[in-house]
Parts: C-alpha cells; structure tokens; sequence
C-alpha cells in the first residue's frame, strides 16, 4: 500500500504543476480605485479642526467662491471682477496672494505680468520678471484691464480699459462694500506719504484711496486667499497674517465687526471669513503655525511634484492623512471638462474619501452648467433631475459604491458666480451679471454685437 | 533567438569535436555511463570528458491579495554543459537556455594544487554563503530562501583558492563583473571569502559553522557622456519572491557594498537543519552635482552653496538591510543525510528518498527615516519635507514566509518536488497586499 502510494507521487506532482496552468483570478482583491477606496484606512480630524470645519458649514454651506473675482465677465483679480463678484452675491472672493519688492501683498495669479498686464510695453526687457521684482507704485502704472477686452471680445467694457492691479487690503476693502475713489475720467486717486490724495502715481505711496460704494448691494463676502510655494516668497503666511490682523480681519484675533444685511451675503462678519488655500505642503505648515484655526484648503492638483502625484487611492490617502496631520479642513480637487480640461479628482469615490475624515470640499472652477450637474450629483438623480430644477429631488443612480451625499462637492470655485447662484436657487430675479455690471459703472459694452 | 541559435550550435560543435576526438581514439579509450551521465577517457585515465544536461519543468500557482501575479507553467531551467580533465586541470562549460535565452553559468578553469586545494578561474559562484554557492538542483526548496535570493551573490567572473578537510572549509577569491553586464562604464569588483568549520563529524552526524564576507562595488550603469563619467549610477539591487514584485529595493548613488554571512549546517540521521543570516550595508556615494544636473528641469533654483544640493536631495546615508531563514528536512524514506566535505554542502539523497521539509524566512530590505508620500520618501523633518526635501531611505519591502515542501527523488536523473508558501508582505509600494500564499511544483531532470 504505502508503496503504491509513493509511486503515485510523481503523478501527484505533474498533476499540480497544471494549477499553473489553470490559474485563477477570483481570489483577488478588486484594485479598481472605487473598490479600493472603501477599504484604505484613513485617519480622522481632531476635535479643534471639526469645531472649525463645523462652523464653516454653518457660515458658508453650499460655498459660491469667485474664481479671481471673475475670469469670464472682468479682468481677473481687478476691481471691477471683485466689485462684480461681490454684487452679484458670491459668498467668497477668491485671490492668489504674492508680495512685491516692498512687502506689498497684491492679488495675482500668473508667476509674471505678461499675459494679464501691458508689462511689455511699460517695462520692456522685464515682462517675465516675478512680481517680487515690482514695487508697488511700478505695477499700479500697469493696465490691467485692456488685455480681457482683446482675449475675450465678446465681454468687452470701456471701463475695463486700465483697470489696475488689486492689493490684498483693496479687496478686503471692496469685500466691506467700498469701491477704489476716481475722478470723472475713471483715474484712481492714490495716497501721499503725508495722508492727501492725488492723482498723480509718481508723488504717492501706490495705495488707493477707498470710498464708500454707492452702487454696493450690501453683500459681504469673504475672502477665499492662495497662498503659493513659500520659496516664491519668503514669510508670506507672516506677513498675511500681520495684514489680516492689522486690517480686523483675522477671525481669531480681535476681528472687527462688518455690518451686514439680512438676506444678503454676510460671511464677511462671520469666524470663517477668511479661507487660505494652498497646494504646497510647505504653506500648509506655515499657515498653520501663523494662522491656526483657520479654515484651510489643501488644493490637489495631479503631477504636482508635491502634491499629488496620481490620481490613485493610496496617493490620495497620503495626502488626506498629512491633511489631518496639519489641521486642514477643506479638499481643494479640481474637475473636468471645458474650458479648462483639468484632471478629474473630484469623481464620487474620491469625495467619499475626502469626506471620510471630515473635511469639506471645495472643487475648482466651474465654468459650465455640465459641470454644476455633474459634481453636485444631478446625473445620480431619479431622471437626471438638475438642482436647477428640483432641488429637493431624490438620489438614486447606479454605481460601484455607494451613493450618498458624501460622494459629491460642498462648493466650489467659479468663474460664472451667476451661474453657480442660479443652479442654487439664490439668484435674484432680474439680475444678471450684464445687469449687475452696468449697474456698477462697466456699462459700455464695446465688444462683438 | 538568433544569439540562442548561435550559442546552441557553438555547444553542439564543441560536443561533437569532443566526440570526434574520443572517436579517433577509440582504439585506446573508453565510453562509460554513470547515472545517465556519459563519460569518455583515455585508458590511462589521463583525460576525461563528460556531457549532461538538466531541464525544470514548473508549475507556478498564486492566491494573491491583490496585486496579480502570474500563474503559469514554466521551463525555469533547461542546461547544457561539458565538462574536460586532464591531470591536475579541469575545465567545464555550462549554458542555461531557460526561457529562450541564453545566459552563461560555470565557464571555468580549475587546477588541483592537491586532493584538497585548488584555483578555480573564469565565471562561478563567488564563495557566500550556503545558498549562495550551491548549484539550484541541490537546494532543498525550490530555489532560494527569499533572503537567499536577495543577498545572494551568484556568479561573476574572477579567480578563487579554495582548500578544505573534513574539519574545514575556506575559499577566497578576486572577482569582476557579471558576465551579463553589458552597460557602458566602469565594471565592479569584489573580494569574497568564507570559512567553515567542522566541530561535529561522525558518520551518522555532522555539523558545521562559517561565516562569509564580500566587500564589493557594483558595475556602473552606464556611461554618460555629457560629463564623461564612467562611474555613473551604480546602484546595488535586492530583489526576491514572486516576480520580485513585494521585496525590491534599489539602492541607487552607491559606493561600496559590505556583505556578511553566518550559516550553520547540521545532519543527524534522517534529520537535516540549515540556516543563514545575511547583513549587507550599501555605502553612498555622494555625487550631488551630477545629480542636479540630471533634474534640473524639475528643479526650482540654483544652488548658492554646495550644501543646497544636500539640503534639497536629503543626506545619502548608508543602508542596511538584512533577513534570515532556517529550515529542516526530514527524509520519511531513504538513508541518512551525507555530507560533501568538498562542496560544503549535502549530497543528494539516494533514489527513492522521500524529503520533507519546513522553512522560516525573515527579509528585511526596508531601511526607512524619511517621510513617505506620493511613492517617495521626503525628508524626516515634515517642515523640510513640505519644502521638497527628499530622502534617500530605501523601502524595498519586508517579508515573513513560511514553507513547507516535499521532495521525491524517484531515480538519480529524475526528482520531484512540491512547496508551498505563505507570505506575509509589508511594502509601502504595495499596500493592498498583505499576504499571499502559493504552490509550487518541479519535475527536475538532471542527466
């Protein structure tokens, strides 16, 4: 018997070898994201980021923040787009924050002036320049404006024509319901060292003077700022913090009142008034140690060298456990789709996962009404119903997980702050952005008709 | 397949030419057969030739965690070789074709000084170790212990001595490159020794200890000839199990690798142990410039001082890694265990051996003080970190196995084998995968 039995062996073996052949994939995890997404473990924020986090839903649910004021209907990061943003009713004006050769905190976007000012023509030979290589009073001598006339015609205005660049402390002040103070030709007066007013640049310190806006609707947003890699500019977070504390803005310090008006935008006077925002780890860290407890953003942006290098779970749960880490309260993806063409990282499985351990988030920039839909769940609703057109309307769809509320945006970052109020049922009957820019002065339309 | 065809066909000649030259001296030579293995020589004894070969036929079956492994039947090995003697020298080439493609394994050249010394020069095993040196029909597993497999040295071509009794063994030797480098650059080299000692030696018992040691630098990769630079990115490799996917490290900017070795073997009747710890520390070598000329598209500044570049890459520590394995086997049926004072190593057991075995197995190939994120590491310090500065820590993945195995070595040509193995995985480049566990079978013919 047992000799029957070894001789057996060999045929034993031969015939184990063929499970090679027959291989089986049934035993193995699904390494689809949305599949693997469900079973990362994620840590959870502390109580003192909740409390923050919870307040903030309380200030500003469902968040319209105006992408640089308005990159579609004004130059972006002016008066006018801020003005109009703010009348139009968006809860947040959203700037990008860098500091000129004399500490000045301005608003802007690009790493130089090129595209959004006439640099070339005022500074030949220093239109790359970074902005830290400007003083004050050389970038206010920039038009701002004329640039969005030619690149987007058909939102064309007069008005816009040498729009300056914007300070930090001007749009807190254009957040407060004033308005730069100008003389019968649109030219802003500025002030002197010695406390006047003049019109003349050269014989001032740069700095505008304020007046009280007499077309303000009494909205008062706040001020959604970005800060950007802290090698760019060194002790920015210091420095924004001393402004918005200098200025009564800085929530957890001595902030000041800003009186508002019932039924209209009031986040300018509430404890998140201010949102900081940043996709550098670094600014992360330092926002914090300069400006804790206030509500943060960590933006995502794919291929960011450090940030987010894929778009798979494991990368994202690395940046949600540093996010916790450092006391963030707010997902920052980006979206699809036109015009832009960003990286999706705002799909349903992803905002579960930024939900997870309690954040809020605020996607960027929406631009159409395709996208409004398709982030705030509508395509997951009984007949694709929109919010635009039933917004108590009932979810259900088909998809890998589980749907739920937690699978779409709290709010996001928009170029069309009209269009975002009116997929919210907040817009104002009759009131249009065309409207609401003639009312603020931009009414010369010289684009295509 | 053209380099197969040609390599085939320059074995094939050889082996004729052998037999041509037997054939004409026929009259005064003999042909002999010994364990399906042909032997021709003089009649004096003066010359000898032999010719054999060997084939593995595999089954490999995963159940994975996650990752997908491949399940699949496999020829691993298939070997042809010749080997020649005359007086005090012997020769033997040996060629695997597993796979479809050629590689070299023993090209050597041997002179016996005596019974018990000789100099081996050409392409062979540098002297590490347990399983480092012994050939893989004579390993009781199917292949190597993973720790085996990853800190095992493997051939390269050098010149050895080696001299033993039935109380020692000691070999030591020079060796190059690997034969099957062909990158451009400047070729590695190393100085590779081990020492056995025999307290126990009975017929029905024999024990040994040793230790190994091999301080090395890796073959460049390459040569880059903007900064004609033949010493460019040497960098030392572990990597082991299936499809060296869960243990994998990369050392890259390295200098000089350290490798150390204790092994002991033990016999008692049917009873065998064996067990090996391995330590190996990688020196960096520091070459910041050249590394920021590389990446200066990704890199955001220029640097003010030579310490920038450290800042920014992070510290080029050393890194060490280690692992350790023991095993038994049992052998249900045949003779005792036999010890081969001149190979170090076990002979194989008789025909109609039944060999059960069981292995532990520890692999350590991380060596980690960094910030891990986005599938890199970051410097310790978050604040640096968060500023980009990186860190040269090493995550290639640890490992715990268990094994267990039988083999049944139906004649002296033709064995079978069967393992399974399961494995608990921790690598930070595969987090969803925990464990997995798998079968492994062989059908070995040695002839």
């Amino acid at each position: 018997m047992t000799k029957l039995f070894f001789k057996k062996i060999p045929v034993g073996i031969a015939l184990l070898m063929l499970l090679g052949v027959a291989g089986c994939d049934d035993d193995i995890k699904d390494l689809s994201n949305e599949i693997q997404a469900d079973s990362i473990e994620l840590k959870t924020v502390n109580a003192e980021t909740k409390a923050v986090i919870d307040q903030l839903l309380i200030d500003a649910p469902d968040a319209v923040i105006a992408h640089r004021g308005s990159t579609f209907w004004a130059p972006e990061e002016t008066e006018a787009a801020f003005r109009w943003a703010r009348n139009m009713g968006a809860d947040y004006l959203e700037i990008d924050i860098q500091k000129t050769s004399d500490g000045i905190l301005l608003a802007l976007h690009d790493n130089n002036l090129r595209r959004t000012s006439n640099v070339e023509s005022i500074y030949p030979g220093r239109a790359d320049y970074d902005l830290s290589k400007f003083t004050l009073k050389e970038l206010r001598a920039l038009d701002a404006g004329t640039w969005f006339n030619e690149d987007v015609p058909d939102n064309a205005r007069l008005e816009f024509i040498d729009q300056k660049i914007s300070t930090l402390k001007d749009v807190l002040l254009i957040a407060e319901g004033m308005k730069v103070k100008r003389d019968e030709n649109r030219n802003p007066y500025y002030k002197t060292e010695d406390g006047s007013e003049t019109l003349n640049l050269e014989e001032s310190t740069g700095e505008f003077v304020f007046v009280v806006d007499e077309v303000d609707n009494g909205n008062r947003p706040g001020i959604y700022i970005e800060t950007k890699e802290p090698w760019r500019f060194s002790g920015m977070e210091k420095a924004l913090a001393e402004v918005l504390k200098s200025n009564g803005w800085l929530a957890t310090d001595n902030p000041k009142t800003i009186a508002t008006t019932p039924g209209k935008v009031g986040v300018a006077n509430t404890k998140s008034r201010i949102i900081l925002q940043t996709f550098s780890w670094q600014s992360v860290l330092l926002l914090e140690e300069f400006l804790p407890n206030i509500p943060k953003c960590m933006l995502l942006w794919k291929g960011g060298y450090d940030n987010l290098t894929d778009d798979d779970a494991d990368m994202i749960a690395d940046v949600l456990n540093f996010s916790v880490d450092n006391n963030v309260h707010i997902i920052g993806p980006s979206i699809a789709g036109a015009p832009n063409g960003y990286d999706d990282l705002a799909a349903p499985w992803m905002n579960e996962m930024y939900h997870r351990p309690g954040f809020v988030i605020h996607a960027y920039s929406f631009d159409t009404e395709d996208q409004l839909k398709k982030y705030n769940g509508d395509y997951y609703y009984t007949g694709l119903e929109s919010r635009f057109d039933n917004p108590n309307r009932t979810l259900q769809g088909e998809w890998v997980g589980k749907i739920g509320r937690e699978n779409f945006i709290d709010g996001g970052f928009t170029n069309l702050t009209d269009l975002s109020l009116e997929y919210q049922g907040r817009a104002t009957p009759g009131v249009t952005a065309q409207t609401v820019l003639e009312d603020l002065g931009y009414g010369t339309y010289i684009g295509r008709n | 397949m053209n380099k197969l065809k040609n390599i085939s066909f320059l074995v094939l000649s050889f082996v004729f030419m052998c037999t041509g030259v037997i054939t004409a001296q026929e009259a005064d030579g003999v042909v002999t057969g010994e364990k399906g293995i042909i032997n021709f020589k003089t009649n004096d004894g003066s010359y000898k030739w032999s010719f054999g070969g060997r084939a593995y036929m595999d089954g490999d079956y995963y159940m994975e965690d996650a990752t997908d492994l491949s399940s699949k039947t496999t020829l691993s090995d298939v070997r042809l070789y010749a080997k020649a003697s005359w007086k005090k020298w012997d020769a033997k080439i040996n060629f695997s074709f597993a796979n479809n493609k050629v590689s070299a394994k023993d090209i050597y050249l041997r002179y016996a000084i005596n019974n018990h010394s000789s100099i081996k020069v050409g392409n062979f095993f540098e002297p590490y170790g347990i399983q480092g040196s012994i050939s893989s029909k004579d390993t009781k597993f199917i292949g190597n212990s993973f720790s085996g497999e990853a800190f095992g040295i493997g051939r390269t071509v050098g010149i050895a001595y080696t001299t033993f009794s039935d109380r020692y063994f000691i070999s030591g030797g020079l060796f190059g490159s690997e034969i099957g480098n062909t990158e451009m650059g400047d070729g590695g080299y190393s100085v590779t020794g081990k020492a056995l000692y025999s307290p126990v030696v009975e017929d029905n018992m024999n024990f040994h200890i040793g230790a190994s040691a091999s301080y090395r630098l890796p073959d460049a990769n390459g040569f880059d000839e903007t900064y004609n630079d033949d010493d460019y990115n040497r960098e030392v490799v572990y990597a082991a199990g299936p499809e060296d996917k869960f243990l994998n490290a990369v050392v890259n900017h390295a200098g000089n690798e350290l490798k150390l070795n204790a092994q002991l073997l033990g016999t008692y009747d049917r009873f065998m142990v064996q067990s090996e710890y391995y330590y190996n520390k990688v020196y960096r070598n520091s070459n910041y410039e050249l590394q920021f000329e590389n990446s200066t598209p990704d890199m955001w500044g220029w640097p003010s001082s030579p310490q920038d570049l450290e800042d920014w890459y992070g510290e080029q520590r050393d890194i060490e890694t280690d692992g350790f394995y023991v095993q038994a086997g049992y052998l249900l049926m045949g003779d005792n265990y036999t010890y081969n004072a001149s190979y170090a190593y076990l002979k194989r057991p008789k025909a109609g051996s039944l060999e059960l075995l069981a292995r532990f197995n520890q692999t350590n190939l991380n060596d980690i003080d960094g910030i891990f994120m986005q599938d890199k590491f970051w410097n310790a310090d978050p604040l640096k970190a968060a500023a980009g500065q990186t860190n040269y820590s090493v995550g290639g993945g640890e490992s715990i196995d268990y094994s267990i195995g039988l083999n049944y070595y139906m004649s002296d040509n033709v064995m079978f084998r069967l393992n399974y193995t399961y494995m608990d995985i921790d690598n930070l480049y595969y987090r969803q995968d925990d464990n997995i566990s798998f079968v492994k079978a062989r059908i070995q013919v040695n002839f």
